[in-house]
Order: structure tokens, then C-alpha cells, then sequence
């Protein structure tokens, strides 16, 4: 017995690593379980192609008809009556999605920088640049993170402001003050998850949720910057095209009644459609020195009511 | 396949231990090829035949070269032999690495002609930097009579192919391990040891390495540009100890798996950043390359034996060629050169007041190394000019910088910049050494392996920086 018991402590750290690791295999097997039925999309610019496919989100729990818009227990409503079937649809949805405003082009104007005093802008590691490197006034609140993706912003928590501040959840940011614009900068880390409608999809269930929360804030989707030819060369999952198409269905998520779209590539691309490579080091974020063409935009693309 | 990830600890490496253990004697250094075969053919498939090809080659010219079955062999074919072999082996190195390179830099010279190469996009076979370097060690050990060829190809391609040393090494000479390819003594105790090495690396790698890289991954996100002067200082050092603990989490791995095995493998790293000068910190890191510089191009080009000017001229060749080894990149060569400068100041001018000093050749190599590394880190030299004009910003910074990203940093990595500085001081592994089988340690040690694999496990792989060159 003795003698067991010596050579067991001569040998811990065999004995106590097998121990370990068969412990973890079990522990990872059992997630692994779990894991299949809700996988959380990677980090930031990790997306490999073989997560692209294989981690795709379900965030869809209502079905959509051509136009867009969100169907829920219609079936029941378009009856004979002289209510209009458009109607009866956006109805039975919290808020209604003006669809005879999608056409007209939004009337923008400069602004000065008290428009943005109270303004709250969401994003990822972009916005991060925007606040760190910005200029935007200092009374804007800025909540984002390196790597923020659509599917996990609403119950993220993130230093407010980005890289310096208390860590703040996004609902008690929501809730703890009404603004008046909110700018969201969001999608470049999604490219590798679910398609483009499931993105928009959810993109759109995100500001319904933040107008439920904010019903007087002007709220802009800002389009996802393109990348640079060189980064886009790399050939995976994060490449122009697979913005544009996204950017072309956020485009459409605008209702130019509170929700305006704005095409920021505008003043970041070349004639090719690359983010400048003037612009940015890792053809991704804008560098330093590129951030007052965004913000140039921003305050040249404002709606005044 | 990397050596800290779930697969390699819980796939692979179980599966081949036992199969070695239980294999007889003799079967022991097949077990090793098949198993080094199947570790490689999972990293990079087809590459495998390259690797075959290169130790069914390098054995055949190995045997020739000694002169086996032709006692007369006159020197003058012998040497013949070596160098066809050394033409084979660096022409592979040559053709894989640095064709592409080859090609740019042509193209910039024909391109007054109007003409243009297109890039040939080769695939860097993996480890290949590291086990041309051993064969043709063999073949020049050989040649020089300090060692006798290997009369068997097993025990040969054990030698070379061996998975613990061919991805990054350490490049170990013939010499250093022809006895344990021969007869080696495998013992449970053996085991505990090169666990407990292994174990150590791992840490390294997994909780120090792969936390610190997201500092300088940070660095270029928005920009060089966008850093201030101390974020940059940060960077610098942040970078010097993700790519030391890294390395040197690499290194201890494989000399943990050899001593699993039975193999004494020599160490690659002692405490370099320690070091009291420049020359210094090169004999303390990656010390198998900087050996092999010395054995098998410094000495015989007459080494520091000489007047001044071959020394100069010995260690100029001797730092270009290491630039050139790490990379076919501009910033590797002049990364390369740095050094040469750097050694030969000290060499010819302040060695000897340095060596002097107790504190400033110190903080002399301290302060010099990371900006080496700067150097070496970014192939861009537009990327190394800007981040230098953040480091010194003599020129003036631009509005939008702020030392903002300074304090948010060292708030987010103070933590593991102490723990990194005491990882790095001698005295902690000599404390170590002297409690190493006490229970506690061992206790630790466990932790540190659960801890290891969990971060594994949780966050996407990050390869071993080294294993690019």
C-alpha cells in the first residue's frame, strides 16, 4: 500500500494530467451536445469558411412576404373587410413600416455638433476608431466593441465609452435616456454567418427593438465600409461582395419615416469600389487621419425634423 | 496540426504514446516516422512525398559522402557528393521560400524593359527552414569525418522527420542524437519529466503567448499612424513577449515530447531577454540556429580568426543570411543587418564600457531588443518608417493621436506584462529547478494544463509564429 502510494506521488503530474484530460474530453463532449442545437458565431475577422457554413444562425422566428415585411397571424385578418390588407399586416406588428415613404429620396442637411449631443452610436471595432481617433462632440454616447455582431448586441454588455468607460449592458444604455438619433455601424463581423437575408432579417428586428425602446430617436443605418482590394484578395468570407449584397438589403430596411440609410462608402471607395487604400492599414478600419471623412459624412447626412 | 490544440493534445499525441510505449525495442523509431508522417500529412497533405524525397535523398548522398563500401573514396569525390547534396537541399529551401521573392525583386529591375514575371505563389512546406538545416548539417558532419553516416534509413528519418523538432525545431545535429536513435532509455520517470517540460511550453504558449498577441494585433487596427508614443513603446515590448514565449513555449514542447520519447534534445532559449548585450542575447535565443550559423558558415569562412575585415565581412554574411532564413521579405534582411551593426558596435567599440556597467546594459538591451522586433514583425517598410516616427515622434504626432490608448492598454494588460517579466527573469526557473518535484508545483502545473486547454479549446487557433519561416 505504502509502496502504491510513493509511486503515486512520484508520478502526480502523469497521474493528475490523464485525470484532467479525461475530465475535459467529457466536459467538451457534453458541450458539444449542447452546443449543436446554439452555436455562437467566432470572434472578430476569425470567421475560417468552414464556420461560415457550418455555424449558421436561426434568428428568423417570423417568416417574411416578398416586400419585406413581417407577416405574423395574417391569415386570420385579410378577411372582406374595407380595412386595407396592408394594413391588417403592419397591424398586428408593433410599429409600422411606412412603405409609400421607401421611395422618396430623405432630405439630408449639414448640421452643427450640438445634433449630435444626443446621439448614441452602436457598432463594432469601427466605432471603436470612431471614438478612440474621432472627433465627434464628447456628449455623444458611444457603445461598441471589438468584434460586436447583430445576434449578440442585444445582450452584450461593452465599456461605455469604448476601451476607457464602465462596462454597461446595452439594454440599461437603451433604457437610461432617450436619444434622438442612434447610428448603428454594424455587420462586418456577420459576413461569415447565415446568409444575407437571415443578416437583414435580424438587422431589422434590432431596430424594432431599439425604436420600441427609443420611439423618437431618428435611427440611421450607416452602411457596412467596404474593405480594401488587398484584404479583399484574401478570399474568405469578409469581401466586397458579400457587403454589397448586405448593404443592399439594409438599404431597403430603411423607411425614410425614422429609419434612414446612409451610404457612407460614398467618400470611402475608389472607382472600383475598394476601400480607399489610402484610408486604412489592415483594409478593414479607417485609419487615425481617414476618420473626419465619416464624420464629414455624418454631418452632412443629417435629417432635421 | 499545432502542438496546443485539442487535437494534437487529445487526438494525436495519446494515440501515438501509446503506441510507441507498447511497441518493441526495435519498432520503436519506425513508430516515430509513421507517426511524424501522419503528424505532417495532417498539416500539409501531399507535402509529405517532399519530406520523404529529402530524407530518402539526403540518406543515399549521407552514405557517399562517408565513402561507405569504397574505403579509397578520393576526398575530392566525397566533397563532390556533399556539395550536390548541399545544391539539392537549399535548392528545395531556395525554390519553396524564396522563388516568389526571387520574382518580385526581378520584376522591379525588368520592369525598365516594360517586362513582368507573374508570382509563382508557392506553398511554404512546413518546417522545411528547420529540417534543410539539419540534413545538411548531417552532410557536412559527415563529410568532416565528426560523425559516421547513418547505415539505417529508419534510424535516419527518425532523425529527421522526428514531429516533436520538425515543425520549429530545435535544429538538433546528428551528433547530438545518434546514440538515443540508437538505444534509448524509456522510463516512466522519463515520462513525468518530459510531461512536466511540456506542460510549462504549453502555458507559455496558450496563456501568455496567444493573450498577448491581441496587443499588437490591436496596434495596426486603426492604423500606425493613430498610436501615440508610449501605446507604441507598449506595442514594441507587448510583441517582444508574444514572440518569446511563444518560440520558447514551441521549443519546450518538443524537448517535453523527446524526453517522453527518450531523447535529450537541446534547449533553444536561456533567458534571453536577460542578457548584459546584444552578442549575448544571440547566443541565449534560438541558440540551435546560432549555432549552426557559427558551425557551418561563420567558422569555416575563417570566423573571427581573421583580420578585422574578414570578421566584418564573416559576420555581415553570416546576419544576412539569418535575416534571409527568418523570411524572403526586405524587413527580414535589414531585421538582419540591425544585428550585424549592432554586434560589430559592440565588438569594436562600446563592449567592453557596456560590459562595465551593471544596470545600463540592462536596460541597453532591453530598450534595443523590441525595436529589432518592430523591425521584424512588419514586412511593410512603409509600416516600419511610420511606426518608428511613432516611437521617437520627434516630427510632431498628429491632432487625433492621444496617449488614450496608452492607459487603456496597460489598464487591460498590466496583469500579464508583470507575470510575462517574471517568466523571463533567471531566477524564477532557478526557483523552479530547486521545487520542481515538490507536490505544490506539480499541483500548479496541473492547473496550468487545465487552464491551457480550456483557452485552447475556447478561442480559434493561433499558430506558432515560428513555424512560418
Amino acid at each position: 500500500m505504502n509502496s502504491i502510494i510513493s509511486t503515486l506521488k512520484s508520478y502526480t503530474l502523469l497521474v493528475g494530467v490523464i485525470a484532467a484530460s479525461v475530465v475535459l474530453i467529457i466536459v467538451f463532449l457534453f458541450q458539444k451536445e449542447n452546443d449543436k442545437t446554439s452555436i455562437k458565431p467566432s470572434g472578430e475577422m476569425s470567421i475560417s469558411t468552414n464556420q461560415a457554413t457550418e455555424e449558421i444562425h436561426q434568428p428568423a422566428t417570423f417568416a417574411t412576404d416578398s416586400s419585406g415585411n413581417k407577416i405574423t397571424q395574417t391569415s386570420t385578418i385579410s378577411n372582406q373587410s374595407d380595412i386595407p390588407l396592408e394594413t391588417d399586416i403592419t397591424q398586428s406588428i408593433s410599429e409600422p413600416t411606412d412603405t409609400a415613404n421607401n421611395s422618396a429620396s430623405p432630405q439630408f442637411k449639414t448640421v452643427e455638433d450640438d445634433y449630435f449631443y444626443d446621439s448614441l452610436f452602436i457598432g463594432n471595432s469601427r466605432t471603436v476608431g470612431l471614438s478612440l481617433f474621432g472627433s465627434m462632440p464628447k456628449e455623444a454616447t458611444f457603445y461598441a466593441t471589438v468584434g460586436m455582431n447583430i445576434y449578440d448586441l442585444m445582450t452584450s454588455t461593452a465599456q461605455v465609452p469604448p476601451e476607457e468607460g464602465p462596462e454597461q449592458s446595452f439594454e440599461s444604455v437603451l433604457s437610461s435616456k432617450q436619444y434622438g438619433k442612434v447610428y448603428i455601424m454594424l455587420g462586418i463581423n456577420d459576413l461569415g454567418t447565415g446568409t444575407s437575408e437571415s443578416f437583414a432579417e435580424y438587422y431589422k428586428s434590432i431596430i424594432d427593438k431599439i425604436h420600441m425602446m427609443q420611439p423618437n430617436a431618428i435611427i440611421y443605418i450607416q452602411s457596412i465600409i467596404n474593405i480594401s482590394a488587398e484584404r479583399d484578395a484574401q478570399g474568405d468570407a469578409i469581401s466586397n461582395s458579400n457587403i454589397n449584397e448586405k448593404n443592399a438589403l439594409l438599404e431597403q430596411i430603411a423607411n425614410n419615416d425614422y429609419i434612414y440609410y446612409l451610404n457612407i462608402n460614398e467618400v470611402l471607395i475608389d472607382s472600383n469600389g475598394y476601400l480607399n487604400s489610402d484610408y486604412t492599414s489592415d483594409g478593414v478600419h479607417l485609419g487615425g487621419g481617414s476618420l473626419s471623412l465619416w464624420e464629414n459624412y455624418l454631418y452632412s447626412h443629417a435629417i432635421v425634423k | 496540426m499545432v502542438f496546443s490544440s485539442i487535437d494534437f493534445l487529445f487526438r494525436f499525441l495519446p494515440i501515438f504514446l501509446i503506441g510507441y510505449y507498447i511497441a518493441p525495442k526495435s519498432y520503436k523509431n519506425l513508430i516515430i516516422i509513421i507517426g511524424s508522417l501522419i503528424f505532417y500529412a495532417w498539416g500539409d497533405g501531399w507535402y509529405t512525398l517532399l519530406l520523404l524525397l529529402s530524407v530518402f535523398v539526403n540518406f543515399i548522398f549521407g552514405k557517399l559522402i562517408a565513402g561507405h563500401g569504397q574505403p579509397n573514396q578520393t576526398r575530392k569525390a566525397r566533397l563532390i557528393f556533399l556539395w550536390t547534396a548541399i545544391a539539392f537541399d537549399f535548392g528545395l529551401l531556395i525554390l519553396f521560400k524564396y522563388t516568389d521573392f526571387l520574382i518580385e525583386n526581378l520584376n522591379l529591375i525588368i520592369k525598365i524593359f516594360g517586362a513582368q514575371i507573374p508570382a509563382a505563389h508557392m506553398h511554404l512546406p512546413l518546417g522545411i527552414s528547420y529540417f534543410t538545416f539539419m540534413v545538411v548539417s548531417y552532410q557536412v558532419d559527415v563529410y568532416r569525418r565528426d560523425i559516421s553516416a547513418a547505415n539505417n534509413i529508419v534510424t535516419f528519418g527518425t532523425y529527421v522527420a522526428m514531429f516533436p523538432k520538425l515543425i520549429s525545431g530545435p535544429i538538433t545535429a546528428y551528433g547530438e542524437l545518434s546514440q538515443d536513435l540508437r538505444r534509448r532509455n524509456i522510463s516512466i520517470a522519463n515520462i513525468e519529466e518530459g510531461l512536466q517540460t511540456f506542460i510549462i511550453g504549453l502555458g507559455a504558449k496558450a496563456l501568455l503567448a496567444d493573450n498577448m498577441s491581441t496587443l499588437w494585433a490591436g496596434m495596426s487596427r486603426y492604423g500606425y499612424e493613430s498610436i501615440s508614443c508610449p501605446y507604441a513603446w507598449l506595442g514594441a515590448v507587448g510583441y517582444s513577449f508574444q514572440l518569446y514565449f511563444d518560440f520558447f513555449g514551441y521549443s519546450l514542447m518538443a524537448i517535453g515530447i523527446g524526453t517522453m520519447l527518450g531523447f535529450k534534445i537541446p534547449k533553444n532559449f536561456d533567458h534571453p531577454y536577460a542578457s548584459s548585450s546584444i552578442s549575448e542575447f544571440w547566443r541565449r535565443w534560438h541558440i540551435t540556429l546560432g549555432i549552426w550559423f557559427k558551425k557551418y558558415i561563420y567558422f569555416p569562412l575563417g570566423g573571427s580568426r581573421c583580420s578585422t575585415l574578414k570578421i566584418v565581412r564573416n559576420t555581415f554574411l553570416v546576419w544576412a543570411f539569418t535575416g534571409l532564413w527568418h523570411g524572403a521579405s526586405w524587413n527580414f534582411v535589414l531585421w538582419g543587418l540591425i544585428f550585424f551593426g549592432l554586434i560589430m558596435l559592440e565588438r569594436f567599440c562600446i563592449g567592453k564600457y557596456l560590459a562595465r556597467t551593471h544596470v545600463l546594459k540592462h536596460i541597453y538591451v532591453c530598450i534595443l531588443i523590441p525595436l529589432t522586433w518592430v523591425v521584424f514583425a512588419l514586412r511593410d517598410m512603409g509600416d516600419i518608417g511610420v511606426y518608428f516616427s511613432r516611437l521617437f515622434p520627434f516630427g510632431g504626432s498628429p491632432d487625433f493621436v492621444t496617449t488614450r490608448d496608452f492607459w487603456n492598454a496597460l489598464g487591460s494588460y498590466w496583469k500579464l506584462l508583470i507575470v510575462c517579466v517574471v517568466c523571463c527573469l533567471p531566477i524564477t526557473e532557478k526557483m523552479y529547478k530547486k521545487y520542481k518535484d515538490n507536490i505544490i508545483i506539480k499541483i500548479v502545473l496541473i492547473a496550468i494544463f487545465v487552464a491551457s486547454v480550456i483557452v485552447i479549446h475556447t478561442s480559434t487557433n493561433n499558430p506558432f509564429m515560428y513555424s512560418r519561416f
